[in-house]
């Protein structure tokens, strides 16, 4: 019942010019505001994010793209003096509420950051395990079978399953960034939030981590920010453009690289801005 | 996008406005060519086609390699996507002047054919619409590019006449055949002129609102 309620229509809009369609909402973000002391950086954003479809956060820097997807998974108040207001509805229960366990939440909504940050004393191995071993796990066979998997899904199993016991750190920066991949799969995540997850890594690399992207998202949910226009029009369903902390417009990716609704928008992605 | 290819866009829209001129001018001769029997401007006709290929040619290079180089959104990818496809419907244009001009030098073998059919005003109007819709994107112009979508209207119902017209004559009279069979060409030429020009206006107003009107489809 619960799924069929947060079933719903898009329909159309002056802000969100979206097509109607049937799509499953994962995340409703309502009156997010986010502050660093006393400046604040995200206004009054509302937003959906769809269930099983890449969304986009561009726009430029210093804008709270970054900030906004922190916001997701409550990482934005790790930071001393930061803190935030308003209401992000993870399958409709507000992340923000009273009883909710931080280390679960994590656990359901992954992060990627924008450099490869394996655990340079862990093995390959232990890098994707890490997770699963800070929550109890310890059954050898459960975590090979979990490691494997990651892997797979984060397409390095072949690149590494010779040497799962060489140090994280032996490997490329592209195959670090699907190394920190598979370490955020392994805890069979719901959500994954990546911040700009290319912006170290070279083209070759890049495509695979896109491809990946592509893939995964059949799984996972998947926000990913980015400062690379081509990259969002590639990969992702949704696009929001952010612009000194509040939303511009967010609609279909489609529709926002072909024919946006608003000139900022426009001037933003042709790179006439500013 | 960068300053120099920005340059790059406003270069290559030059050069489709001075196709866009070249083809009205072929447009224009053969009309003339046809009104006045001349073999000599219908001549002139196949040396203009010449440089319009040549500048299909050079449109569609260029605008394939700044796909490439300029990867463009938005605005500018619709600008781009339009400018290659106006390309293709003007070389498209220059051919059927091309068509006219060659059947006017069959024409001009021949005894003239009398018919009370406004020949000369379908040209007219056929070369106005193809002046409109070159004016409407060049100029930008969403109004001008609707002017154009409802003229030709026009355009098809004077061919529809002239198909009868001559249909009529032959049946009457077996020796004007030959004639009357290139005039009905002729106004196919006009009429594919026309429908041409009625797409670059449909382009105009793709390009500039991202508004779908071909086929009367029209999305918000």
């Amino acid at each position: 019942m619960l799924n069929l309620l947060m079933e719903k229509p898009m329909l159309q809009n002056a802000t969100h010019d979206v097509e109607i369609k049937t799509e499953k909402m994962k995340i409703s973000v309502n009156g997010l505001n986010a502050y660093y002391g006393s400046l604040q950086v995200i206004k009054n954003i509302n937003l959906e994010i769809m269930a099983n479809r890449a969304t986009a956060i561009i726009g430029p820097s210093g804008c709270g793209k970054s900030t906004f997807i922190r916001c997701l998974n409550r990482m934005h108040e790790v930071i001393p003096k930061a803190k935030s207001d308003g209401e992000v509805l993870l399958d409709g229960e507000n992340i923000y509420g009273g009883d909710i366990d931080l280390i679960n939440l994590r656990r359901r909504v992954g992060m990627v950051f924008q450099r490869p940050n394996p655990f340079p004393a862990f093995t390959i191995f232990d890098n994707v395990a890490s997770g699963l071993k800070l929550t109890g796990t310890r059954d050898r066979a459960f975590l090979e079978d979990a490691v494997e998997r990651s892997l797979v899904k984060a397409a390095l199993w072949d690149e590494v399953k010779d040497k799962l016991n060489h140090s994280g750190a032996s490997l490329s920066g592209g195959q670090q960034q699907r190394l920190c991949i598979a370490r955020a799969l392994a805890v069979n995540p719901e959500i994954i939030l990546f911040d700009e997850p290319c912006s170290a890594l070279d083209p070759i690399s890049t495509g695979k981590i896109e491809e990946l992207i592509h893939e995964i998202k059949k799984i996972y949910t998947i926000v990913i920010v980015t400062h690379n226009m081509q990259q969002a029009a590639r990969v992702s369903d949704y696009t929001a453009y952010f612009y000194i902390g509040e939303l511009v417009e967010f609609g279909e990716t489609k529709k926002i690289f072909t024919n946006p609704s608003k000139k900022e928008t426009e001037d933003y992605i042709t790179g006439r801005f500013g | 996008m960068e300053r120099h290819l920005l340059e790059e866009f406003k270069t290559l829209k030059e050069k489709l406005f001075q196709m866009g001129l070249l083809v009205e001018g072929a447009v224009e001769k053969a009309k003339l060519a046809l009104l006045s029997r001349s073999e000599e401007l219908a001549a002139e006709v196949f040396e203009d086609e010449k440089m319009v290929n040549q500048l299909e040619i050079e449109i569609d290079e260029k605008g394939h390699a700044l796909f490439a180089l300029a990867q463009p959104v938005a605005g500018d990818l619709r600008l781009l996507a339009m400018i290659l496809k106006i390309n293709t419907d003007l070389e498209r244009m220059g051919d059927h002047a091309v068509n006219i001009a060659q059947r006017t030098q069959s024409l001009v073998a021949e005894p003239p054919l009398v018919t009370d059919f406004p020949l000369e005003v379908m040209a007219d109007a056929t070369q106005k619409m193809v002046r409109n819709a070159i004016d409407c994107f060049m100029n930008e112009n969403v109004e001008l590019a609707r002017h154009v979508l409802k003229s030709d209207d026009q355009i098809d119902d004077y061919n529809d006449t002239l198909y009868s017209v001559m249909m009529d004559l032959m049946q009457r009279d077996a020796s004007s055949v030959n004639c009357a069979m290139h005039l009905v060409m002729i106004g196919h030429n006009l009429e594919r002129i026309g429908d041409l020009a009625n797409n670059i206006a449909e382009d105009t107003i793709y390009y500039k609102q991202g508004k779908e009107v071909r086929h009367h489809f029209e999305t918000t």
